[in-house]
């Protein structure tokens, strides 16, 4: 039974996903992420079907997850690959992931405080600047709800990488080194994938970024679950 | 041959991983075995105990499926729709303002350092 759960879990996965990707590439719109499309095609089937059913997909799907910290450590080859960069630029490199990571995070519970959100989800929104693999450890560790966690992630890579580049021309932020750190520090790996189309200086700033805010944000992270339990 | 050093590069990465796992286990430190790992890895690399060539491969296929393995958690988000329901909009609020102010904090910064750098 688990065997099949598994089986069952994996290839409804890589076929849903396969599926997406092909109308992504169909409908030619950059915004519609594949994940994006796979998430709320298995979101809707699975809230229309037995509750059963999803139970067994969490279930089955618990191996593929496992997967994730072997990638999550994977995230060091790009940083490495990039290293001349951080030795180029350090300080731009760490305050801007700093500001960015430290401005983000006071906006979220300052609005959130304000607008009456729940610290359950205001702990996801503050996630959603840090790369996947490492936001859903970080969320397992906050006890954040990884889907929501998930959903806001992937609002931020979106929406960051859609908005970011005009953004960033109105206030006038030209260098690329700086336009690089600023979607790779909001808006992770589609951000970073977003500042490589602008030149390769952006993006080898983007993986930086990413992999510091990483850093960073999962520091914050760990020091408050460890004060407030 | 290729494909014997992806396997093999998949294993490395895997016991990193399962290492980090049992050692976070043990000790009780409050880190995801994931960031552990991909900061242990970053020191392996940048101290040259590692060569990049002993990863390279297994991790390249592990980054371009990583968008796959992402699927499970993001559909489990129908389980808790209920912590959004009510507070939908000012999610929404919450996550797109502290997008722009954080990007528009994190490229100012950037380019004021910048500037500075040059001579």
């Amino acid at each position: 039974m688990r065997a099949l759960e598994i089986l069952g879990a994996t290839a409804f996965t890589a076929g849903l996903y396969w599926a997406c990707s092909h109308v992504q590439r169909l409908l030619r719109l950059s915004l519609l992420h594949p994940l994006l499309l796979a998430v709320l095609a298995g979101g809707t089937l699975f809230a229309v079907l037995p509750e059963a059913w999803l139970d067994a997909y969490v279930r089955g799907s618990g191996p593929m997850l496992w997967l994730l910290g072997p990638a999550t450590a994977a995230l060091a080859l790009p940083f490495y690959r990039q290293r001349a960069f951080l030795a180029e630029h350090p300080w731009a490199a760490v305050l801007a992931a700093l500001g960015g990571c430290a401005s983000t995070v006071t906006v979220v519970w300052g609005l959130g405080s304000v607008l009456g959100l729940p610290p359950a989800l205001m702990r996801a929104a503050s996630l959603k600047s840090v790369t996947l693999p490492v936001a859903l450890g970080l969320a397992e560790l906050t006890h954040t709800e990884p889907g929501i966690t998930t959903v806001c992630v992937f609002t931020s890579g979106l929406v960051g990488s859609a908005i970011g580049p005009a953004l960033l021309s109105r206030v006038r932020v030209r260098s690329p080194v700086a336009r690089g750190l600023a979607l790779g520090t909001l808006s992770h790996a589609i951000g970073t994938a977003r500042a490589l189309e602008e030149s390769p200086l952006s993006g080898a700033a983007g993986v930086v970024a990413l992999t510091l805010s990483a850093v960073l944000l999962g520091t914050g992270a760990i020091i408050l679950s460890l004060i407030f339990g | 041959m290729a494909l014997l050093r992806i396997c093999l590069q998949l294993v490395v990465l895997g016991v990193l991983y399962a290492g980090c796992q049992w050692l976070v286990a043990r000790t009780g430190l409050p880190v995801p075995p994931g960031l552990l790992a991909l900061l242990v890895l970053i020191g392996l690399l940048l101290s040259r105990a590692v060569p990049e060539r002993a990863v390279d491969r297994g991790g390249d296929l592990l980054l371009k499926y990583l968008p796959v393995i992402f699927l499970p958690p993001g559909i489990g988000v129908v389980r808790e729709l209920h912590t959004v329901r009510g507070h939908g909009l000012a999610l929404a609020g919450v996550v797109l303002g502290s997008l722009v102010v954080g990007q528009l904090v994190a490229g100012l910064v950037g380019q004021a350092v910048v500037n500075r750098e040059k001579p």
